[in-house]
């Protein structure tokens, strides 16, 4: 094993975190998940139906029923015990408190409440926090407007970091992808609309990831050439998210980096891995393209390092916030900051980053969650599709969090 | 078929908008403008008439895209006689499939060069938006790669189940079961390229020599089409270019005793009338035919409307369907066999039905609908100023009759250059009302509420044609109950229920709305193509002599 010549090696963070573990139904579920992929996709099945159909419990057992070959005995055996036992009724309503008051909670913060009291408890750890106003594409103008009208809320609420979905606040029902230059233009006013709103309130704002072929390239351009208008060009608290697992991502680093020289003003990088894995594919798959991103998870790790290494390097211009839970990836970005971490932190997940943040702000290295919240008002299946990518990752074989739980 | 891959769609950026919108201007000023007049093409030779056609951009009818030379009857007989004597006809009765393949591998790859030039022609004189007519070309390569691959694999599939004994060689070949083989196709014009590419190279595989109609509306994409087919090597005697009137050259075609064989795409009046023809044909003319010309007339493919339902509950996410359905039900301007025309609400929970009409409602009035030189737009015009005139008539009948109808808007500036309808959702008729039963061709939607998923199931079969369906919901048991019940050639499961791709959904066939195998599958080449069997004794003084 390779050992750095940093206090923070690899092992030495993966036994922090390890002693820092919480044990939780849901990481129950999670590993069960890991293990059993068709376990998984019923598990997620059940979470996508459970708020529409009347009876989750029936459909559960049925699917489960038809795939009772590929599970060990002991599972078997729970299943057919749990089926027996408890009548139908009782479980739907049994299913439907796991999913909201279990589940979900370890993920998402349900209401502003509990996004108080955890901003209370992160703020007594001297952790960061960076406000997520949970919500995918909207569908209509009038909910792209509700969403301008909750990241309002959410920076007068709260005054620290707030990441911006920038697809949600332009409505798919006039988004046509090929109208490229129309649709930069509608983004950038939304962009400097949120600026605004971001300086009124001396909030911080960080461009969210998006998905890869409508979305990515377009917000790129959108963020970059509105940093280099005059007006904005000397603002310092503006990010945008870097998603490692895209195959040109490194061109993009390097374009940010220009940007901020040109500008003479810092940017902010959330470098993360990326989420939507399963869904690019698919859109690959189905039209034919080119498949963008990286389709091994090591070579997603080699290409995290390097951008951070590259960012590092780059300190005055970029603020960089490696985002990830992997205790590699982690002892790779310590070393490259040489013990200095100005303009620098971690950021980690809420709920599942919870072990990697203790073992960090227990060793005095800057760390920031970042909280989904679900904003009010919002539709009852807006955090689900958040739910259903953190599921994913997270049972996916390689994920590296599961080691850890 | 395993060679197989469908042609990946543009992938739209800021390059590919660009570009675009260059190839626009181009294809205005250079090749479309009102000095430009098409020919016909017979017997590989370009020929011009005096009955000119204006060909006009139906996003703004004052613009002339290009005067049309249209064939009489005159022409027509020539067609008709250049198809039977051109000297190419044999030579391309004798090439394998093999060898018609290379010419029309050469063909996909011509067209995938030319693929901008088509989207802007077929923005200009169809009026489809620039997506729509990407995918349109993706689908034409795609039928072109699969027919070739089709014909080969079909044949060697018909030779695995003969049987040779010893002293004895039985094997199948695959050709036009015609003496002269000679083939009418007649494409309609809301897909132009992939409807007419896909008949056309379907007939030309199996052998037959193709006289070429295509749609008065879409003459102009035909006439780039057809000279598509000799710039990749179609000989050029096996294909008459013969722009027309419908009624006159149309019909005087389908009646000719030369002509064999007629595939049709189109509204359900015409193909009735052609059925009628081949019949009185059949009957009164062929057998009074010379021996040589004396075989039957026959329909290979006929698909026509379409009246399609998609069914939705209650543990549907709207977000996610209602995306679907305004696909469904306005792309193209609604104007495809495949478009959704009734939606049913299974209403079996208070307040399902109101919560997705108010939804649906509010989406109408967010389509953006105009010219598809603006990329923005969802769709473009209707066809024709008589297809304009068809549906504001309908929905006027609608209101007279007591439905409610909610509908999108359009600038003004719009409508005063084109034909173009905004929009509309139709509520309160019933099922079996004469306006939801016939096909509307229009970008419109009724909606209709069922209480229980049997009736939801009974009211979407309980309409002509029984094309495309489909079911969106997350309750299992609807999914199976639907799968079995529901009458229709292509169901679509949580999706939309159009835009059918070459190879994973062959589209059409053997419904009520059709005749003939899928288009874009295994089996469309039988559409054409005739078996015969050779079998050879291979004994000789009692010797088997060949192994």
């Amino acid at each position: 094993m390779k050992t750095y010549p940093n206090t923070f090696s690899e092992n030495f963070i993966s036994t922090e975190i390890r002693t820092s573990r919480p044990k939780t139904l849901t990481t129950f579920f999670l590993r069960l998940g890991n293990q059993y992929p068709v376990l998984r996709s019923e598990f997620l099945k059940l979470i996508d139906s459970a708020s529409a159909v009347s009876s989750p419990s029936e459909y559960f057992y049925d699917s489960l029923r038809a795939l009772h070959q590929g599970l060990p005995i002991y599972l078997r055996l729970i299943f057919m015990a749990l089926e027996k036992l408890i009548p139908r009724h009782v479980a739907d309503v049994l299913i439907r408190y796991v999913i909201n008051n279990l589940l979900t909670p370890y993920f998402l913060l349900r209401d502003e409440n509990a996004f108080k009291k955890a901003m209370m408890r992160f703020q007594k750890n001297d952790t960061g926090i960076i406000l997520d106003v949970v919500g995918e594409e909207a569908l209509f103008l009038f909910e792209a407007e509700n969403f301008l009208k909750s990241y309002e809320h959410a920076m007068e609420m709260f005054g620290g970091k707030v990441a911006v979905k920038l697809s949600s606040l332009m409505p798919s029902s006039s988004f046509r992808l090929g109208n490229y230059k129309e649709n930069k233009c509608v983004l950038k006013k939304k962009f400097v609309h949120i600026l605004m709103l971001a300086q009124k309130n001396r909030v911080s704002v960080t461009l969210d990831a998006e998905e890869y072929f409508k979305w990515c390239l377009l917000i790129e351009d959108v963020f970059c050439e509105t940093l280099l208008e005059r007006e904005w060009s000397n603002i310092p608290d503006v990010g945008i998210a870097l998603q490692a697992y895209r195959r040109d991502s490194f061109e993009s680093a390097e374009r940010f980096l220009a940007v901020a020289k040109k500008r003479g003003c810092p940017i902010t990088v959330r470098v993360v891995k990326g989420a939507y894995w399963d869904t690019e594919k698919v859109i690959a798959d189905q039209s034919g393209w080119k498949y963008p991103l990286f389709e091994k998870k090591d070579e997603t790790d080699q290409n995290f390092d390097r951008i951070i290494s590259f960012f590092l390097q780059n300190r005055k211009y970029i603020h960089v916030s490696p985002a990830t839970h992997n205790p590699k990836n982690i002892a790779h970005a310590l070393k490259e900051t040489r013990g200095d971490y100005m303009n620098f932190e971690f950021q980690v997940l809420y709920g599942l980053g919870e072990s990697v943040r203790r073992a960090l702000s227990r060793n005095k290295i800057p760390v920031s969650v970042y909280c989904p919240l679900v904003r009010q008002g919002g539709s009852a299946t807006e955090g689900l599709a958040y739910l259903v990518r953190r599921i994913l990752e997270n049972t996916a074989g390689n994920s590296c969090l599961l080691k850890n739980l | 078929m395993n060679n197989f891959k469908n042609a990946p769609n543009t992938h739209w950026n800021k390059e590919t908008e660009i570009r675009l919108r260059e190839t626009l201007t181009t294809v205005r000023t250079i090749f479309l403008n009102e000095t430009f007049i098409t020919p016909l093409i017979l017997g590989g030779k370009e020929c011009y008439t005096k009955e000119i056609f204006v060909a006009r951009n139906p996003s703004n009818t004052k613009e002339i895209l290009a005067r049309v030379s249209f064939a009489n009857e005159n022409e027509a007989h020539r067609a008709a006689e250049h198809a039977r004597t051109h000297s190419d006809l044999q030579l391309w009765g004798r090439m394998s499939f093999e060898e018609r393949g290379k010419i029309f591998e050469n063909l996909a790859i011509i067209l995938e060069r030319k693929r901008f030039f088509f989207i802007a022609l077929m923005m200009l004189e169809v009026g489809k938006t620039a997506e729509e007519c990407d995918v349109e070309i993706s689908e034409a390569i795609d039928m072109i790669h699969y027919y070739s691959e089709s014909a080969i694999a079909l044949l060697a599939y018909a030779n695995t189940g003969i049987q040779n004994p010893a002293g004895e060689k039985n094997y199948i070949e695959l050709h036009p079961p015609e003496k002269v083989p000679i083939a009418l196709i007649i494409p309609p014009w809301n897909f132009p390229l992939a409807i007419a590419l896909g008949m056309i190279s379907g007939a030309l595989i199996s052998g037959y020599s193709v006289i070429f109609k295509p749609a008065e509306e879409a003459s102009v994409v035909g006439y780039f089409l057809a000279n598509l087919f000799f710039v990749a090597g179609v000989p050029r005697g096996i294909l008459q270019f013969v722009p027309g009137h419908g009624e006159i050259v149309g019909r005087l075609l389908v009646e000719h005793p030369l002509v064999k064989v007629i595939g049709f795409t189109g509204s359900a009046a015409v193909a009735r009338e052609i059925a009628f023809s081949i019949a009185k044909f059949n009957y009164e003319i062929a057998p009074k035919l010379p021996l040589s010309e004396c075989s039957e007339k026959r329909f290979v493919t006929k698909e026509t409307g379409g009246n399609n339902a998609l069914i939705i509950d209650r543990s549907t996410d709207i977000q996610e369907v209602v995306p679907f359905i305004i696909h469904s039900m306005v792309s193209g301007a609604g104007q495809k066999c495949s478009a959704l025309q009734r939606l049913i609400v299974v209403d079996d929970d208070v307040g399902t039905y109101a919560r997705i009409v108010k939804s649906l409602q509010r989406a109408v009035q967010e389509i953006h609908v105009g010219s598809p030189d603006d990329l923005g737009n969802v769709y473009g015009p209707v066809i024709s100023a008589s297809a304009y005139t068809r549906i504001n008539n309908l929905l006027e009948l609608a209101i007279h009759v007591g439905a409610v109808i909610t509908k999108g808007s359009i600038s003004s500036h719009e409508c005063s250059r084109g034909y173009f309808v905004a929009p509309f959702l139709i509520e309160g008729l019933l099922n079996e009302h004469p306006l939801v039963q016939e096909e509307m061709f229009a970008p419109g939607l009724f909606i209709l509420r069922a209480q229980t998923i049997e009736d939801a199931v009974a009211m979407a079969n309980n309409a002509p044609y029984g094309l495309t369906g489909g079911l969106c919901t997350r309750n299992e048991t609807y999914k199976e109950y639907v799968r079995k019940n529901l009458d229709v050639v292509n169901y679509y499961e949580n999706r939309s229920i159009t835009g059918a791709v070459v190879g994973r959904q062959p589209f059409g066939g053997h419904g009520k709305s059709s005749a003939g195998f899928k288009a874009g599958g295994l089996f469309y080449l039988l559409n054409f193509l005739g078996e015969r069997v050779k079998s050879i004794n291979t004994m000789r003084q009692g010797v088997p002599l060949e192994l």
